[in-house]
């Protein structure tokens, strides 16, 4: 096959990256596109590896920005949609929560210790700009089928609670929960919102309040992983439990706020 | 051992999506990694992620060296990938190139973005291919046009290796090679259609090239 030198005009533009998406799109060169194949063998020909793996944090960060974007549509029943999708099953971001567990530096232990009541309090009188989070559970063993949780968040607090049921009792000694943040603003990391139990006396139900370890600019999802305690290891035990995506905001300064807390 | 040159090179991708799909090469009915992800496969994300996340790391390095609009780069091309995989085919081009190619691209439209691209950052040498230590991982296509690189006439490289392998537009590799903007064009893109017909001929076609 060869290329009239229209396209292979085209595609050198393209290769330089001096078309818009649109004039790509237009050109029929957003998939595969010859001259900029060529370049790109001949960009690994020149730098064959062995190469450096990315940074553990970024591999964090694209995998579940990837589950995330995908829950977008679907972010509160749980196992609701039956679309195939291709990023539908959670299970996928269990293996995000492998990586999650090998980044030491953003594993930092609840060192504070908030009780429940003053937690709930707290947040109640700040009640008109606290955000409700619905909570999907995933396919993980300790997701109870009947799961229903949800995450109540002030951001002028930087703190909330859960309120979760369905969500199995764990042995502190052998494994613990963490609540994540995904800050949209932040973009890096997940902030870690701390380590919980869930009690064998809770009866399948429980509130727990947490806080967020540093300043959450855009709460953009919430999600449980399931960690060994201490564990920093990547192990295949590293799990997420839950996931919700936080609902669209409604215009700042407007009486529409009182809605997130509506019954 | 004697391999002709260009086998060292075909190494095996790693068993992670059972890569075989090399452009030359018979079409494995195995799926790769880029066609599993288009058919719903989300087992194959991940996979993905560890098979090319070094190589599209190491192009977005090679661009920023803020790390961060590194970072920001390298998320980019991923979600591209996801999105482009459905577009992807084997009979055309080995999958490896083709998210190099996708990792290039969202790379340099981002740099064009980003930057100017100084013209006083322009190394007085032409880079040179590095080998690391180690057995690196290359599709059939990319160990041909290694083995054939010499073949290439040197106004020719000189123009691919700051186009193509260090990202500068046409008209500064035009302003630093003192050549006319056309004659930069005509050099870049008769370097890379040399490329192809090397890729048409196949394996094997370079064996008087290499001792």
């Amino acid at each position: 096959m060869s290329l009239t030198d229209k396209q292979l005009d085209l595609q050198l533009k393209a290769l330089s990256g001096e078309l818009s998406a649109h004039q790509r799109a237009r050109a029929g060169l957003d998939g595969h596109s010859t001259l900029e194949e060529l370049a790109a063998a001949y960009d690994i020909a020149r730098h064959p590896g062995p190469y450096d793996d990315m940074p553990a944090a970024l591999e964090t960060r694209i995998r579940l920005s990837a589950a995330l974007n995908e829950r977008s549509d679907q972010a509160t029943p749980r196992r609701a949609s039956n679309e195939p999708s291709m990023l539908g099953n959670l299970a996928w971001i269990a293996a995000a929560a492998a990586i999650v567990a090998a980044i030491a530096g953003w594993w930092p232990r609840a060192g504070e210790e908030l009780t429940t009541q003053v937690a709930v309090q707290q947040l109640e009188a700040t009640a008109e700009e606290v955000t409700t989070v619905a909570l999907s559970g995933t396919e993980d063993a300790t997701v109870a089928s009947e799961f229903a949780g949800e995450v109540i968040w002030s951001q002028s607090e930087q703190r909330g609670y859960m309120k979760l049921a369905g969500l199995a009792a764990n042995d502190p000694a052998a494994e613990q929960y963490q609540l994540w943040i995904i800050d949209a603003e932040r973009g890096e990391y997940p902030v870690d919102a701390g380590v919980f139990d869930v009690p064998n006396d809770a009866n399948g139900e429980s509130t727990v309040p947490f806080i967020a370890k540093l300043a959450v600019y855009q709460p953009a999802a919430f999600a449980i992983t399931v960690e060994r305690p201490g564990g920093v290891v990547v192990s295949s035990q590293n799990r997420v439990a839950a996931i919700g995506k936080v609902p669209p905001k409604p215009a700042p300064e407007s009486e529409s706020g009182a809605a997130d807390s509506g019954v | 051992m004697q391999a002709v040159a260009t086998a060292d090179w075909v190494a095996p991708m790693p068993s992670i999506g059972n890569n075989r799909a090399m452009a030359s090469g018979n079409p494995s009915p195995e799926k790769t990694l880029l066609e599993r992800i288009a058919g719903g496969d989300d087992a194959a994300l991940a996979a993905c992620i560890r098979q090319y996340g070094g190589l599209v790391w190491s192009i977005a390095r090679r661009y920023f060296r803020d790390s961060s609009e590194a970072e920001d780069a390298v998320q980019e091309v991923f979600t591209d990938l996801w999105r482009s995989a459905g577009r992807f085919d084997r009979k055309i081009r080995s999958e490896q190139v083709f998210v190099a190619m996708i990792a290039r691209r969202r790379v340099i439209d981002r740099l064009r973005q980003v930057t100017r691209h100084p013209t006083e950052q322009l190394p007085d040498q032409p880079l040179e291919a590095t080998r690391a230590e180690g057995n690196p991982e290359v599709c059939a296509e990319v160990a041909i046009v290694q083995a054939r690189m010499n073949e290439l006439r040197d106004d020719e490289r000189s123009v691919l290796d700051l186009g193509v392998v260090q990202g500068y537009s046409h008209s500064q590799i035009a302003e630093r090679l003192a050549m006319p903007l056309g004659t930069v064009k005509s050099h870049m893109r008769r370097g890379l259609l040399r490329l192809q017909s090397w890729l048409q001929e196949g394996p094997g076609a370079d064996k008087d090239g290499e001792s």
